[in-house]
């Protein structure tokens, strides 16, 4: 009976994983296959839809674009966010839990409602539609991952420190710099790195704030719609190792740093 | 003192202009309307009365919200015994199992959606297996273009969302809680419906209402894998603001959903534990 529970267990699990990978796998697997369909079996293995990406000078430009929009965004969503959860967690404010709430909200809600309302916002502010104001939508949505994951780690981070810094004589500005920003520096990198992440894949708020210059996903998501290519799953083959190996880098420090914690708390 | 007031204006100026001017200007162009493609500025609810009175609008949003359900309820149902699994594990193999979930998240939205439309597609993986191990004659052509496709690919994409909190939810709960189930006498079902099921409601709840809130707002993968029966809400929105080139009519849609979805979160934030979602 118990033996019957576990395999059924290892079964359920292996299905669910099959289930959430099966679509990459399978842009893997058909990235390197010659045929211009996806049909299975597969007669022939190829490079071709690599080297076909690096003649292909719109989707260089498009990746461009997308690191012009993701960096920048970051870099403002980090500043954001380490600065909010420095204020929601060090001081009381009244109206604090409503403000944390309120920059929560484009996380949680679906990209198409932050991007119709901020397209009519540059709409009415005639602000035309550029890589600046998919900055701006991509901004709102990073904000949040950074600040509570920065929030969760000044929570468990010796208050006492900055006290004594400041005993010290140092200024609050030299304290945060010098004590409080190294301690925390593990999660505003993980903040960073999903923020990026997660905006250079984004397309549901870019597709309402996009001009005419498109990002990798915007442009992808146009040739999807006119029809079959494989270079779109050559493309995603690299994006999903890239980001597949974002990942790793800040699963490892995960790893290390609960490690570390459990031998403090030893 | 200074330097909290300056943070603190920083903080509002963000939540004002990302925010509050956004939703006001959503607002505001709801109560405009439209004539021979000109926007007129002048106060009306003819935008909403129009959504109330036709049919189509109201009978989409029914709609829309039985296929969210569908999809948030299986996805509960699938990551609840998942994240089971994968506390039980112990060492590295729980780091990586528990990472594998979320990994997809960060691995390519659009990917996914197009990919689910090949996997189902006529000439796609699903049929070529099936036809290869002939247990069909034909490849079929009714897996795409429909409402389970619309839920299959949206499951996909939810589960790692509904996953996040439930296993933090699970994670937490401390194991001399049920060691001392144990020691009175709690079987093994006993004590996980007692004491680990109620524990973990939270952690359901909040995943529930991710999978729901992110479904019900996915326009992309209806428009590239649900044909025309799988169109829900959001299709219709970004038609207003596209092809039909009628903002008014599109922020009024966005306005109904954000109301919607608001009352969705302040109903689950009761229960649940919306910053679970950023734990580890």
């Amino acid at each position: 009976m118990k033996y019957l529970k576990y395999v059924g267990a290892l079964l359920f699990a292996f299905i669910v994983y099959t289930f959430l990978y099966l679509p990459i796998l399978v842009t893997i697997l058909f990235s390197f296959n010659e045929s211009k369909v996806q049909v299975l079996p597969i007669k022939k293995l190829t490079f071709e839809w690599y080297r076909g990406l690096f003649s292909n000078t719109e989707l260089w430009v498009a990746a461009k674009n997308s690191l012009l929009v993701s960096l920048p965004a970051t870099l403002c969503a980090i500043v954001f966010g380490t600065l909010a959860a420095y204020l929601f967690q060090r001081y009381r404010i009244r109206g604090g839990s409503f403000l944390q709430f309120l920059i929560l909200l484009p996380y949680i809600l679906p990209g198409i409602i932050i991007g119709t309302s901020l397209n009519l916002l540059f709409k009415f502010l005639q602000v035309d539609a550029s890589l600046m104001t998919v900055i701006i939508g991509h901004i709102t949505f990073i904000t949040p991952v950074v600040m509570f994951l920065v929030m969760d780690r000044l929570k468990r981070f010796d208050r006492n420190l900055e006290f004594a810094s400041m005993d010290l004589g140092a200024s609050p500005m030299r304290t945060f710099l010098l004590i409080t920003l190294p301690n925390i520096k593990g999660a505003v990198l993980a903040g960073a790195l999903l923020g990026l992440t997660i905006s250079f894949d984004e397309v549901i708020v870019s597709f309402f704030l996009i001009g005419t210059d498109n990002t990798l996903p915007m442009l992808i998501w146009s040739m999807i719609r006119h029809g079959y290519s494989p270079q779109i799953n050559a493309v995603y083959t690299l994006i999903v190792l890239f980001s597949l190996g974002l990942i790793a880098i800040a699963g490892s420090r995960l790893f290390a740093q609960r490690n570390s914690k459990a031998i403090t708390e030893e | 003192m200074y330097g909290k007031n300056l943070m603190l204006i920083m903080i509002s100026m963000w939540v004002l202009l990302f925010i509050v001017l956004p939703v006001s200007a959503m607002l505001l162009f709801s109560f405009w309307s439209i004539e021979n493609f000109q926007i007129i500025h002048s106060f009306s609810i003819q935008n909403y009365s129009k959504i109330f009175q036709d049919p189509i609008y109201l009978s989409l949003l029914w709609k829309t919200i039985k296929l969210a359900l569908i999809v948030a309820v299986l996805s509960a149902l699938i990551s609840y015994p998942l994240a089971l699994f994968v506390n039980h594990q112990r060492g590295i193999l729980k780091t990586i199992l528990f990472l594998g979930v979320l990994a997809p998240l960060w691995v390519g939205y659009l990917v996914r959606i197009y990919s689910w439309r090949s996997i189902l597609g006529e000439s796609g993986f699903i049929n070529s297996l099936l036809v290869m191990t002939g247990i069909l004659k034909q490849p079929s052509s009714s897996l795409l273009f429909n409402s389970s496709a619309v839920v299959i690919t949206m499951l996909c994409i939810a589960i790692p969302f509904t996953f996040i909190p439930i296993y933090s939810a699970i994670e937490k709960i401390p194991g001399n809680l049920l060691q001392a189930a144990a020691d009175l006498g709690a079987g093994g079902s006993r004590a996980f419906w007692t004491v680990v099921f109620p524990l973990s409601m939270p952690g359901v709840v909040t995943g529930f209402m991710f999978a729901f809130i992110t479904s019900f707002g996915d326009y992309m993968t209806p428009s590239l894998v649900g044909g025309t029966s799988g169109i829900m809400y959001g299709n219709m929105i970004q038609t207003q603001f596209g092809n039909s080139y009628n903002w008014p009519l599109g922020a009024a849609l966005s306005m109904i959903m954000l109301l919607f979805l608001l009352a969705v979160i302040a109903a689950a934030r009761r229960i649940g534990n919306v910053q679970a979602i950023f734990e580890e």
